[in-house]
């Protein structure tokens, strides 16, 4: 079947009646009309070298579409996927009947440009992101930061929210110079955890260039499509063993689109790890994993398809013995081509309980989300 | 502070067959054990820097306690894993030890390429001479110049890898690139040529790129626990670049990164080979069948501390030939054994502490006959 007619057909919301949907990761991809919200100076910048340093990995996806969208998510009325947030909420909110959805608009972090620049660009996107947020009350925000500028990053921070309660989070780069728990990066954790947001972590970044692995480029998209858990690998141990929690207590950290998979054995290596190696952190108050199950949130999209069908169970059952049952959340990496469906990415037995919480449980819990107010409350 | 581990050996009601061990190191002392098998002109070159120690860093901090267990640390000053004597006493002669696999992670791969040849060179005669000539258990790694040369690692490959004790071929997991890509192809080559199995080690360097996707690790022990993702990576590359279909009777190991993050890790390099396989079409299966095939994994660090928990990734796995026992001596690590022992029930336990890695590295019980109980 040609690619131009195949379509995603919705099916039946039979098995989740009555649940609330949140979506944790909805994509904005709308380059130009964000660079539409910098200052002139910095427009001209970019007319006069665009956006330089962009890895080659993000050439090699394998549609010529930003993002490598799907390909029904091109708006009707013009401009590219993830661009209109009419038709977003149409194809979106209203098809599933979502309570509500977060965008994170990563879609231009190159990695090359001044660092000027890189301030007013976070600021120009929570900007452009807000008009999402006029569109319609369902849709929440992510704010971006440029986490290399920490000062700039708070007060991008204080001003999001000053601006609007619905700016629920502060997203980081997961590509950075420094791993995420670096005590460089500590201003943008003291003010989120002032502010009662959690700091979002989602893949890509920056900083990718060279590194798209532990050991350089990778060469497919298939490799790079695959490799989000080992961002969160990194992500972890970083914040943990440079006693982020101890100074942070509060600190809550959502991985996105990051695999939660990895998740029960990272805890088993934390902890092997720290029974020998003690003596190089004697200030961690706690045992590792147990930062790891506080202070972490995990998404769901892509979500696990094992070889057979009862070992997603399994692995479910086993991720919730360890105590992260009220940590996992769905998304839907919308309108990215690998989007989940609430629908059919939810294993159909899993426990309604089960169900609830990761449709928007976990989520509502997390981001203090009133889950009444949706025209699908429970 | 130690730690109070976990005894190094199985309850004997568990496991009291053979053991094949797969994973123990030996250290070169110091440049001079190797003068003998250097080139004049490059016992000059060491000469002439007043050098006791190779250019590279240690992989293993010296004196961090995980570099080697209390009771492997000798009292005297030498360093761990350095004699044959510290080997056979704390390893081999302990019973039922029928093989051990030495790899040497001296870090001869830095300076100048030439240096590094000479270097490794010099590295797998003094392994030859004084470790696999003395004790028929021994098996070993050839240590390659693994970095910037790879006609040079093949070279190395076939001058060496003729010889019975040569089991392996050394590829320290931080390569500086994927072990995929085609620059490598010829080392798989003389890999394959061989009959050897490729070895992914923790450690190595990285030609100054950082060990993660995020920059440089502060402390050691973020380093230790964020290295499952470079394995991860290099695993991923390995089966996207094709190497397996260039090269089918390829046999890779992983060495010294555990297992217990295998089977959800290629359940996801399956679920994307479903979406993206047009982009790698010469992947013509699940991925996880290729692995199944072509990959092994050694048991140190193990850190599951509930069989009851691992038994389910053991069952993921899909075959009980994946796994092969390793004590990763001198290092320090906490491993349970009961855990797995119970974990992998009666029937495969054969297959775990021996049977695995007789197939795998072809190894035949009779040969150390001699020298074993």
């Amino acid at each position: 079947m040609p690619l131009e007619s195949a379509t995603i057909d919705v099916a039946s919301r039979q098995g989740l009646e009555g649940l609330a949907i949140v979506d944790c990761d909805v994509h904005p991809d709308a380059n130009a009309d964000v660079v539409r919200h910098l200052p002139e100076r910095w427009r001209q910048y970019v007319e006069l070298t665009g956006f330089r340093g962009w890895p080659t990995e993000t050439m090699i996806r394998l549609t010529n579409r930003p993002m490598a969208n799907r390909l029904d998510t091109t708006p009707p009325g013009g401009g590219i996927a993830g661009s209109d947030p009419d038709f977003a909420r149409e194809q979106l909110l209203d098809e599933y009947g979502l309570s509500y959805a977060i965008l994170n608009n990563i879609s231009l972090c190159s990695g090359g440009m001044p660092g000027e620049f890189e301030v007013e660009l976070a600021r120009a996107t929570n900007d452009y992101n807000e008009t999402w947020l006029e569109a319609d009350p369902r849709w929440l925000s992510s704010i971006n930061v440029y986490a290399l500028n920490p000062g700039a990053s708070v007060r991008e921070v204080e001003r999001c929210r000053m601006k609007s309660d619905r700016f629920v989070q502060v997203l980081l780069d997961t590509h950075l110079e420094r791993p995420a728990g670096n005590p460089v990066y500590w201003p943008v954790f003291e003010a989120a955890e002032a502010l009662g947001l959690p700091v979002a972590f989602h893949i890509t970044g920056r900083s990718k260039h060279g590194k798209s692995s532990g050991v350089g480029p990778v060469t497919y998209y298939y490799e790079q499509r695959t490799s989000l858990d080992i961002l969160g690998q990194t992500v972890v141990p970083s914040l943990i063993f440079e006693g982020t929690f101890d100074r942070f207590p509060k600190l809550k950290v959502a991985l996105i689109e990051m695999d939660w998979t990895w998740v029960v054995p990272m805890a088993w290596r934390l902890d092997a790890t720290w029974r020998v190696l003690r003596d190089e952190v004697p200030d961690l108050q706690r045992k590792p994993s147990e930062y790891l199950r506080d202070h972490f949130w995990f998404s769901t999209q892509p979500n696990l398809e094992p070889e057979r069908p009862e070992q997603f169970y399994e692995a479910y059952d086993q991720f919730v013995r360890a105590g992260f049952g009220d940590r996992l959340m769905f998304a839907t990496d919308y309108p990215h081509w690998d989007m989940d469906s609430p629908f059919e990415s939810t294993p159909r037995d899993l426990p309604r309980e089960s169900k609830q919480r990761i449709l928007s449980g976990n989520a509502a819990a997390l981001y203090g989300l009133d889950l009444s107010a949706g025209e699908n409350a429970l | 502070m130690s730690p109070t581990l976990h005894p190094l050996r199985a309850p004997s009601e568990l496991w009291d067959g053979p053991i094949v061990d797969v994973d123990v190191h030996v250290e070169v002392p110091g440049v001079e054990v190797l003068r003998p098998y250097l080139a004049p002109v490059w016992r000059q070159y060491v000469d002439e820097r007043g050098w006791s120690q190779p250019f590279g860093t240690f992989p293993y901090p010296r004196n961090s306690p995980a570099s080697a267990r209390p009771e492997w640390r000798p009292d005297d000053g030498r360093a761990p894993a350095s004699e044959l004597s510290l080997i056979q006493e704390h390893i081999l002669d302990r019973g039922g030890v029928e093989h051990a696999i030495l790899n040497c992670l001296f870090p001869i791969d830095s300076g100048p390429p030439d240096l590094s040849v000479a270097l490794a060179r010099a590295v797998n005669d003094w392994l030859v001479a004084e470790w696999l000539d003395a004790d028929p258990r021994l098996r070993a790694s050839i240590v390659l110049p693994a970095r910037n040369d790879p006609a040079a690692v093949a070279a190395e490959i076939d001058r060496v890898g003729g010889h019975p004790g040569f089991v392996q071929a050394l590829l320290p997991v931080r390569s500086g690139m994927l072990y995929g890509k085609r620059l490598y192809w010829p080392v798989f080559e003389a890999i394959e040529r061989n009959d050897l199995v490729a070895g992914i080690h923790w450690g190595g360097s990285n030609e100054g790129l950082p060990p993660t996707p995020s920059g440089w690790p502060t402390r050691y022990i973020e380093e230790y626990v964020s290295e499952i993702q470079v394995f991860e990576s290099q695993l991923i590359n390995m089966v996207a670049e094709g190497l397996f279909q260039k090269f089918p009777a390829l046999r890779v190991s992983m060495l010294e990164i555990g297992f217990t993050w295998v089977p959800m890790w290629l359940w996801d390099m399956d679920r994307n080979w479903k979406g993206i396989r047009r982009e790698v079409p010469w992947i013509s299966r699940p991925p996880f069948q290729i692995v199944r095939d072509h990959v092994r994994f050694s048991t140190a660090p193990l850190d599951a501390d509930r069989s009851e928990e691992l038994e389910h990734v053991l069952r993921w796995l899909g075959s009980d030939d994946m796994v092969l026992y390793a004590s990763d001596y001198p290092h320090m690590h906490d491993d349970d054994l009961t855990v797995i022992l119970e974990a992998m029930g009666e029937e495969s336990r054969a297959k775990l502490m021996a049977d695995n890695a007789r197939a795998w590295y072809r190894l035949d019980p009779a040969e150390t006959m001699a020298d074993g109980d």
